[in-house]
């Protein structure tokens, strides 16, 4: 995934692009995923802030997540097409990857919040699997 | 076994409700689904439309489908959740199975548009796969 990151809505009206490598790729299995997306998980990838940018009008939804912070998810007020979160106060967006103008580049790294996935998910074996977050160095 | 069709977004402005019965549970990998969804597929549970009372605002977005006929995605314009599908080539309504109040009984019986699907997907290897829709009786 070294080249330029582009893609955007359904209907046109929101672009972005990104010249970062990604951070992470993962398939996230938690509700707000599933509930944004009305799907079983959300592919998505981290892409330091700094270095995305996105044209045309968002609606912003915030929750509180599962540590206390506030999440971020934005999505087209046209077309509805859910294309991006942030957590506040971190440096990072977490892009849906299906809104990539060439998603096929993908590749997931691991699983997450595996404790709240549906009965009727279905994971690949060969990618690891965490009950919410993958343990990380302080 | 009565399964009741009730759900809605995760702000809860958006609510469904139906007393029939579901006709069919799918995995859908169309591209309009991947795109109104931002995933690879959504799961669908597919009710007749008369019938289903929705209350709250929806952003409605409507493409064509592959079959010529409009296709209606319904999400949430408060939270944004993707909520529920409508075909005008059937007379259907597809709710997405993850904003069911209850969805422990779902289970899918079929993966369509299998074609349009991503490289990276996991499909379950026991259901049957269409590239397109499966082959329906027009009697």
């Amino acid at each position: 995934m070294s080249q330029k990151l582009e893609g955007g809505c359904l209907c046109g009206a929101v672009r972005y692009e990104s010249d970062a490598e990604p951070l992470f790729a993962v398939n996230c299995h938690c509700r707000h995923c599933q509930m944004t997306s009305g799907s079983t998980h959300l592919p998505g990838i981290g892409l330091p802030a700094s270095a995305f940018t996105l044209t045309g009008d968002v609606t912003q939804y915030k929750i509180t997540n599962d540590r206390g912070g506030t999440s971020m998810r934005a999505f087209c007020p046209t077309c509805g097409t859910p294309i991006m979160g942030q957590i506040e106060g971190e440096p990072l967006v977490f892009l849906h990857v299906i809104t990539l103008d060439d998603p096929s580049v993908f590749t997931p790294q691991m699983d997450i919040f595996e404790s709240s996935a549906q009965h009727f998910d279905r994971f690949d074996a060969a990618v690891p699997r965490f009950p919410k977050m993958p343990p990380m160095g302080e | 076994m009565t399964h009741k069709i009730e759900g809605g977004c995760q702000c809860g402005a958006v609510r469904y409700t139906t007393d029939a019965e579901p006709m069919v549970t799918f995995n859908c990998h169309c591209t309009h689904c991947q795109q109104a969804s931002g995933a690879p597929f959504t799961t669908a549970v597919a009710v007749h439309r008369e019938g289903v009372t929705v209350t709250g605002d929806v952003i409605e977005h409507t493409q064509t489908s592959d079959l010529g006929t409009p296709v209606h995605r319904f999400s949430c314009a408060k939270c944004g959740a993707y909520v529920y599908g409508i075909s005008d080539g059937f007379g259907a309504l597809a709710v997405n199975a993850v904003t069911l109040d209850d969805a422990s009984w779902v289970e899918p019986q079929m993966e369509v548009y299998t074609s349009s699907a991503q490289p990276w997907t996991h499909m379950n290897p026991a259901l049957p796969q269409f590239d397109k829709l499966p082959p329906m009786d027009d009697s």
